[in-house]
């Protein structure tokens, strides 16, 4: 029966052997300055991007991914890979994250929407369907328009069902590897996800009905 | 369970099929229940419609310079981390010598990455701040850091002692490297911000036209100057490099176009050294006869040197002894009796051998005096020209042609000393009118040589 160091041993081994960010880790932790940058350079867009979408502001997506990096450089002595690399990144990104949210709740801020007068104008869908599918400048334009919308509904969603929805969705991560990033049970990650889906659905439902832009309404905090 | 409860179970049961966690009987009831079932189906479409929607959202670009403002952060860490640690190995007075002595102790304070957020417009600039600063002293070194290293190890640039002693003054013994420290100590983002706002008119000035030329570069080319700039930060004796490297961008610029292209193409470094070695004699050859009045003649300036070498080798240890001595003392008087602290006289003792001489003229020149016997004079005298031997012999005391041989000795460390821009233009400003007149009527270059010409006059007369 093996012990617990050696449990812990062999999926250190086994991480090592599977996931090539493990392997920089390692270097990472003997001091290796180009692994590290290796790191950075791979793993930046993922990190600002979803931080972005958390934290609603370019600036400080940017300042907290720094921060996300600097933690894995100083814990660098004491890694031990327990799971896949980029689980343990995204486990202290939602922990960055969550502490930062947390800090604006307390100080009351409100976290506007994306639109500089508080809604989007309701566009007819054939106006966009004739941007999006004729070749011509204005379908680029279109194409931003509706990633701000997006982006506007993902911000009206909870801070841990936008967190999971981004793991999900953009990292590809299972329910499992969410719920040891989230720190919640499975079954907390389904639920989660389930309501995000059910919440973008609502509110995403103008445009995929009829073909309007939704009005977006303030974000509200965690649901 | 009510409708809602119905809802959430259809919504989690459809969200886990669409995500791929469904298997064996749950996933073959729910793909069993899409076929038999439209509304069910509907709701499974609409659900993912949604999530389709997503991809519009386009990928978040690369930027190089997170990834050097990241490198540059976590460099810093580590060194406030190893001070830290060299913080927690000490006794209690020299954690509080340090605390007073170092007074940036910023290693002592809580890291906050909070404090560091800046607004948009500045961001690249303050990101790529020490690039656009030093991106030419950089290029000058053909970007290798070991030419650097060698050109450092070489010792072929010393800058001039510092001399300004101020009893009100804290800082009785400024850092050498205080300039140098500017660009090459590692700033936080709010640290480079408050020095951009520091700036004066013409700081940013000069600030904007190098950044211009920055901006202009290849993206390859300024990925390559990140990366030295990087290199040179993570190295031990970074500031020992920074001086040398400021004082051959300097002194580059001694050279004309020729000359200077002449060195700066030169492929192989060790060549590389020995050109500069070689055209630093030149130049000092040439200063020396210059150097206030030597009345040596030209042709012996060379046998000069030589013996000034052996001179300075062979009673290095006296001088290191008695320079350190005499700055304790020169300390105590200036600052009314205190004892300079172990990490200035840590500090001088840094200064090379020539600033160490510079030092003995400057408070003491009877010590160096003492330190010629008569087989020093004689060793000299077999050196030099018939016409020099005249000159020598025309004193009648030793102790009179010891007189003249220090003021050599003085002359030969003046033109071998580069003169720190800021001391040449605290001696310009302190000038009179009649002065500046003369001077500011000549061309830059010739301005400039003049002035260090007068410069050098006055510290080997000061009367």
């Amino acid at each position: 029966m093996p012990t617990d160091e050696e449990k812990k041993i062999r999926l250190a081994k086994k991480y090592e052997l599977l996931d090539p960010d493990v392997r920089l880790m390692l270097r990472v932790r003997d001091d290796d300055g180009a692994a590290f940058e290796e790191l950075v350079q791979k793993y930046q867009s993922r990190l600002v991007g979803i931080l972005r979408h958390l934290v609603s502001n370019t600036d400080q997506a940017e300042d907290l991914a720094q921060d996300v990096f600097l933690r894995i450089y100083r814990a660098r002595k004491r890694y031990v890979p327990t799971a896949k690399f980029s689980t343990w990144l995204f486990t202290i990104t939602h922990n960055v994250a969550s502490t930062a949210l947390s800090k604006r709740s307390r100080r009351k801020e409100v976290n506007l929407t994306h639109s500089p007068s508080g809604a989007m104008p309701s566009r007819p869908l054939d106006t966009m369907a004739k941007e999006k599918s004729a070749l011509m400048p204005a379908r680029l334009v279109a194409r931003d328009e509706m990633a701000e919308m997006m982006r506007s509904a993902i911000a009206q969603l909870g801070d841990r069902q936008r967190m999971a929805m981004l793991l999900s969705k953009f990292e590809g991560m299972s329910y499992l590897e969410i719920a040891e990033t989230m720190d919640l049970s499975t079954q907390a990650v389904k639920s989660l996800l389930s309501r995000a889906r059910l919440k973008l659905k609502t509110i995403l439902e103008p445009y995929v009905e009829n073909g309007v832009v939704p009005n977006v309404i303030a974000a509200e905090e965690e649901g | 369970m009510s409708e809602e409860e119905t809802q959430a179970l259809i919504s989690e049961e459809l969200t886990a099929y669409l995500d791929g966690e469904l298997a064996g009987a749950e996933l073959a009831s729910v793909e069993r229940r899409l076929q038999e079932d439209p509304s069910y189906l509907a709701q499974m479409q609409q659900l993912q419609c949604s999530w389709d929607l997503l991809d519009v959202l386009p990928p978040t670009p690369n930027y190089d310079a997170f990834v050097k403002t990241t490198m540059e952060l976590v460099v810093q860490d580590s060194d406030r981390e190893l001070k830290k640690r060299l913080w927690m190995g000490r006794g209690l007075l020299t954690k509080l010598l340090m605390f007073l002595l170092l007074p940036g102790a910023a290693f002592a304070s809580s890291y906050a990455m909070t404090n560091q957020r800046i607004t948009a417009p500045y961001r690249k600039l303050i990101r790529e701040l020490p690039l656009i600063e030093n991106h030419d002293r950089y290029a000058k070194l053909n970007l290798q850091i070991d030419f650097l290293q060698k050109l450092n190890e070489a010792a072929l640039f010393t800058r001039d002692v510092v001399l300004s002693f101020s009893a009100d003054s804290s800082e009785l013994m400024p850092d050498l490297d205080e300039k140098n420290e500017e660009f090459l100590s590692i700033e936080t983002i709010k640290d480079r911000e408050s020095r951009l706002k520091a700036m004066q008119p013409q700081q940013v000035q000069a600030l904007k036209r190098n950044q211009e030329k920055f901006d202009q570069l290849p993206e390859q080319r300024k990925q390559e100057i990140a990366n030295f700039h990087l290199q040179l930060l993570v190295r031990d004796n970074k500031n020992e490099l920074a001086t040398t490297m400021a004082v051959y961008y300097d002194w580059l610029k001694s050279l004309g176009e020729t000359e200077r292209t002449e060195v700066l193409d030169e492929v192989d470094i060790e060549t590389r050294i020995e050109m500069i070695a070689a055209k630093i004699d030149q130049q000092n050859l040439e200063k020396f006869g210059k150097a206030g009045a030597t009345m040596l003649p030209g042709g012996d300036a060379e046998p000069f040197f030589k013996w000034y070498g052996w001179f300075l080798k062979h009673h290095k240890p006296k001088i290191l002894k008695t320079a350190r001595e005499l700055y304790v003392d020169v300390y105590r008087k200036q600052s009314g009796g205190k004892t300079p602290s172990a990490n200035r006289i840590k500090q001088f003792q840094k200064s090379s051998l020539s600033q160490k001489v510079g030092f003995l003229f400057q408070y003491d020149p009877n010590q160096m005096r003492e330190l010629m016997g008569e087989s020093e004079v004689n060793r000299l005298r077999k050196q030099l020209s018939l016409l020099a031997i005249e000159i020598l012999d025309s004193y009648q005391s030793q102790e009179q042609q010891k007189a003249l041989i220090i003021s050599w000795i003085d002359a030969a460390n003046q033109a071998k000393l580069n003169i720190a821009p800021e001391h040449l233009r605290d001696f310009y400003n302190s000038l009179p009118k009649t002065r500046h007149d003369a001077l500011d009527s000549l061309s830059p270059s010739d301005w400039k040589n003049a002035l260090k010409q007068l410069y050098r006059k006055k510290r080997l007369n000061p009367k």
